[in-house]
C-alpha cells in the first residue's frame, strides 16, 4: 500500500486532534491552537503534514516555513516560541511491531523530507523530536545531523517519595521557605505577565533577551486555558517567583519562569508546592525541560529525577552551514 | 564530605582484578574481560592500557583503551578492526542518585584528560560506550562529541508464545518452510565458524569490498580458543549436513549476544538465518538469560530492517569522540567528521 502526504485544512482540524489525542510522542505543543498561534506570532506558515498509508492515516509532522531574505526556512517547532519539542507524531506506535514502527516512521520522515527540500525548497530544517520518540536512524538515513540533548522526568505518584529522596539542601530550602511565611497560589492566565516580568528581568541582567513574545505568551495560557497552570509564590501581598506548567495527559510539564530570585528558597519551595499540587491532582510525572547544560542540570536534579534522552536533527544545504556559523560567531562572541 | 581524589592506574598483569571487577559490575560486558582485550590487542596492534580509577581504596570505574601512534596518537575504546561495536567505561560504584554518578564520572574523566594529556601528548580520543551505560552527558562536559548509535534487544523474560508471535508474519512462515525443507540447527565448532567466516568474506567481495586478508581468522581463532565452549556458541544452519548459515553468540552474565554471521544466503525459499536466530532465542532463554542482544541495528538500513522483524527494542548507545591538547582547535570545524 502507498504512503501519500497531504496537507490538513482549518476545516480538517478535527482529525488532526484525533491523532494528536492517539499518539504517545505528542505533547501539548502539537495543539492545533497551539500550532495556529506559533504560526501568527512567528510569521512562519505552518504545514500541518499528514501522512496517509492508504486511506489511514499513520502520522502527522507540523512543519513551519519562512523565506528570509534568500534563505528557505523550516523549523519544528519554530524558535522564540517556547515549544520545547515537536516533530512527528505516529498514531499507535507502541502497540506497533518493531517492524511497522520503522517502517511507518521511516516513510512518515521520508516524505516530510521530500517536501521540505523538493517541494518547499528549503535550504536549512531543524525539528527537535519528543523523547518518546527515541529512533533517529530514519534521519541518519537520509543524512541528518543528529544532536543529542536531555530532560528530566520525575514520578510523582507518591509527594512523600519525592520528599524522601530530594536533596538534603533543598528540603532545608524549602522548610525555611515554610518558616519565612511564603504561600503558594494557583493562579489564572492573567498573571503570567509577572512571571514574564521577572523573567525579562533576569535575562537582562545577563545581556540576554527574551525571545518570545508577551502577546504570544499570554495568548497560549488563554487559549489552551484548561491545560495550563500558574503557580505562584508570594510572601504576604508580594509576589516572588512564578513559573507556567503544562499539563497534558499524566504528566505535568515545567515550562517557563522560576528564574533565579534574591533569595534561595522561593524556588524551591515553589517547585515542591508544584509538585505537591499535581500529585494531589493526579498527576503521574513532572517533567523539566532541559537537563544537558551541566549548571543547569545540577540545579535540576535536586529533587532526584530520572534522566530522559531526545534528540533533535538538522539537514542542511552548505551555504547555509557558513551561514549558521558566522550566526554563531556572531551571538556567541559579539553579542549581535 | 570531602570527595575522594580520584587516581587512575594502569594494570600491568593482574588479570584476576580486571576480570573480577568486569563480573562484579552490572555494564562490564564480555568485551571488556582480559582474555578479549588480549585479542584484540594482537588483532589490531593497537597498545592496550588497561585503566582503573580508584577513589580513595574502591575501584570507581575501569575503561580499557587501545592506542595506535601513527604520526597521531589515537586513542580507542575499541579499536577499529576488531569487529566490535562498543567497549568504552564500566562503573562498579553504584550511585544513589544521578547527581552522584554525574559528579564521579566528571571527576573521572578530567582525571583522564590528564592521563592522556602526559601519556600521549595531544591525540584523537574515541569512546564507545555500551547501551547499559546510559548518562553521557559528562562526556559532552568535557568537550566529547556524542553521537547516538543503536543495538536491538529482545526481552527473553517474555514468555516464549509471546516472542514468537512478535515476530514478523514473513519471518514465522520463513522459519516454518526452512525447517520443513530440512534445514536444521546444530551447536556447532571452529569448523563450522570459520564456514560462517568465509561466507562473510564472500559477501564482501560480492558488495566489491576487499575484506581484510584471511578475513578475521587468526583473530578469530584464538578467541575460539580462549571463549568456547564456555562463553562462545555457534549456532550453524545446516542442510544434510552442510553448513548454510548461522551466527555466532556470546554468554555474559544474564545477555546472549548475537554477535557475528546471518551471512546472507541466495538459497531461495530457505531461510536458515531465521531458522538459527529463532533457536539462538529459544536455547538462551531455556538456560536462563534474561535478554537476546542482536548486535547493530545501526547505518545499514536493509540489514537493520531484517534485524526488525524479529521485533526486538532498539537501545542506545553513544560514541564519544574528541582531539586533545593542540589539536582541540579542530574539534569544532571537524566534529561532524570525526563521529
Amino acid at each position: 500500500m502507498s504512503f501519500d502526504l497531504v496537507i490538513v485544512k482549518e476545516d480538517e482540524k478535527d482529525l488532526w486532534k484525533e491523532i494528536v489525542a492517539r499518539s504517545l510522542h505528542t505533547h501539548l505543543f502539537h495543539t492545533w491552537e497551539w500550532l495556529k498561534l506559533a504560526e501568527k506570532y512567528t510569521g512562519f506558515k505552518l504545514y500541518p503534514i499528514l501522512i496517509l498509508k492508504g486511506e489511514e492515516p499513520i502520522g502527522i509532522y507540523p512543519v513551519f516555513f519562512k523565506k528570509k531574505k534568500i534563505f528557505k526556512l523550516a523549523f519544528s517547532p519554530p524558535p522564540y516560541t517556547g515549544m520545547s519539542y515537536l516533530g512527528p507524531a505516529v498514531v499507535g506506535y507502541e502497540s506497533l511491531k518493531e517492524i511497522k514502527k520503522l517502517d511507518y516512521l521511516h516513510n512518515i520522515v521520508k516524505m516530510a523530507d521530500n517536501f521540505i527540500f523538493s517541494e518547499l525548497k528549503v535550504s536549512y530544517f531543524l525539528s527537535s523530536l519528543s523523547p518518546k520518540l527515541i529512533d533517529v536512524r530514519p534521519y541518519k538515513w537520509l543524512g541528518y545531523e543528529i544532536n543529542t540533548a536531555f530532560h528530566y522526568i520525575m514520578d510523582i505518584s507518591s509527594a512523600d517519595e519525592v520528599w524522601k529522596n530530594m536533596k538534603k539542601s533543598a528540603r532545608e530550602n524549602i522548610k525555611k521557605g515554610i518558616k519565612k511565611g511564603y504561600s503558594f497560589e494557583v493562579k489564572g492566565y492573567e498573571d503570567v505577565d509577572f512571571i514574564y516580568q521577572v523573567l525579562k528581568e533576569r535575562y537582562t541582567a545577563q545581556g540576554r533577551r527574551v525571545g518570545m513574545k508577551l502577546e504570544y505568551l499570554k495568548n497560549v495560557c488563554k487559549k489552551l486555558n484548561n491545560n495550563i497552570k500558574i503557580f505562584i509564590c508570594k510572601k504576604g501581598d508580594i509576589c516572588l517567583t512564578g513559573i507556567v506548567a503544562l499539563c497534558f495527559r499524566n504528566k505535568i510539564s515545567f515550562w517557563i519562569g522560576g528564574a533565579k530570585t534574591n533569595d534561595t528558597y522561593s524556588n524551591d519551595f515553589l517547585h515542591w508546592k508544584a509538585i505537591e499540587w499535581a500529585s494531589k491532582n493526579g498527576f503521574k510525572y513532572y517533567e523539566e525541560f532541559g537537563a544537558g547544560t551541566e549548571r543547569l542540570a545540577r540545579f535540576k536534579s535536586k529533587f532526584n529525577p530520572e534522566l530522559v534522552v531526545c534528540f533533535s536533527v538538522k539537514k542542511c544545504k552548505p551555504h547555509m552551514k557558513l551561514a549558521e556559523s558566522i550566526y554563531r560567531v556572531g551571538r556567541n562572541y559579539l553579542k549581535i | 564530605m570531602k570527595k575522594a581524589r580520584i587516581n587512575i592506574e594502569v594494570v600491568k598483569n593482574d588479570s584476576e582484578l580486571w576480570d573480577t571487577a568486569i563480573k562484579r559490575s552490572n555494564q562490564g560486558t564480555v568485551f571488556h574481560t582480559w582474555k578479549w582485550l588480549r585479542c584484540v590487542e594482537k588483532q589490531t596492534r593497537a597498545k592496550l592500557y588497561p585503566l582503573v580509577a580508584y577513589a580513595g581504596e574502591e575501584i570507581l570505574c575501569t575503561l580499557p583503551i587501545f592506542v595506535r601512534r601513527k604520526g597521531l596518537n589515537f586513542v580507542y575504546s575499541p579499536p577499529p578492526k576488531a569487529l566490535l561495536i562498543y567497549m568504552g567505561i564500566v562503573f562498579l560504584k553504584e550511585f544513589s542518585n544521578l547527581r552522584k554518578f554525574e559528579s564521579a564520572f566528571n571527576e573521572f574523566l578530567l582525571n583522564l584528560n590528564d592521563f592522556l594529556d602526559s601519556n600521549f601528548g595531544s591525540c584523537f580520543v574515541r569512546i564507545r560506550s555500551s547501551p547499559l551505560l546510559r548518562d553521557i552527558r559528562p562526556l559532552m562536559w568535557v568537550g566529547y562529541s556524542v553521537t547516538p548509535h543503536y543495538t536491538f534487544r529482545i526481552n527473553l523474560q517474555n514468555d516464549l508464545e509471546r516472542i514468537w508471535s512478535g515476530f514478523d508474519k514473513k519471518v514465522r512462515n520463513n522459519i516454518r518452510k526452512t525447517e520443513k525443507d530440512g534445514c536444521y540447527i546444530e551447536l556447532g565448532s571452529w569448523d563450522e565458524l570459520n564456514i560462517l567466516r568465509e561466507m562473510l568474506a564472500e559477501r564482501f567481495i560480492a558488495q566489491g569490498i576487499k575484506p581484510n586478508k584471511d578475513y578475521y581468522r587468526d583473530y578469530l581463532l584464538g578467541l575460539f580458543k580462549e571463549f568456547y565452549p564456555e562463553n562462545m556458541k555457534i549456532f550453524a544452519a545446516k542442510v544434510d549436513g552442510e553448513t548454510i548459515g548461522g551466527f555466532v553468540g556470546l554468554t555474559f552474565k544474564d545477555r546472549f549476544l548475537l554477535w557475528i554471521g546471518i551471512p546472507r544466503v541466495e538459497l531461495k525459499g530457505i531461510y536458515p538465518n531465521d531458522l538459527a536466530i529463532w533457536e539462538g532465542i529459544k536455547w538462551a532463554k531455556e538456560k536462563g538469560y534474561k535478554h537476546f542482544e542482536i548486535m547493530d541495528a545501526g547505518d545499514d538500513a536493509r540489514l537493520s530492517r531484517y534485524k526488525s522483524q524479529f521485533n526486538p527494542e532498539p537501545e542506545i548507545w553513544f560514541s564519544s569522540v574528541k582531539l586533545t591538547g593542540f589539536l582541540r582547535i579542530l574539534n569544532a570545524p571537524l566534529r561532524k567528521i570525526l563521529r
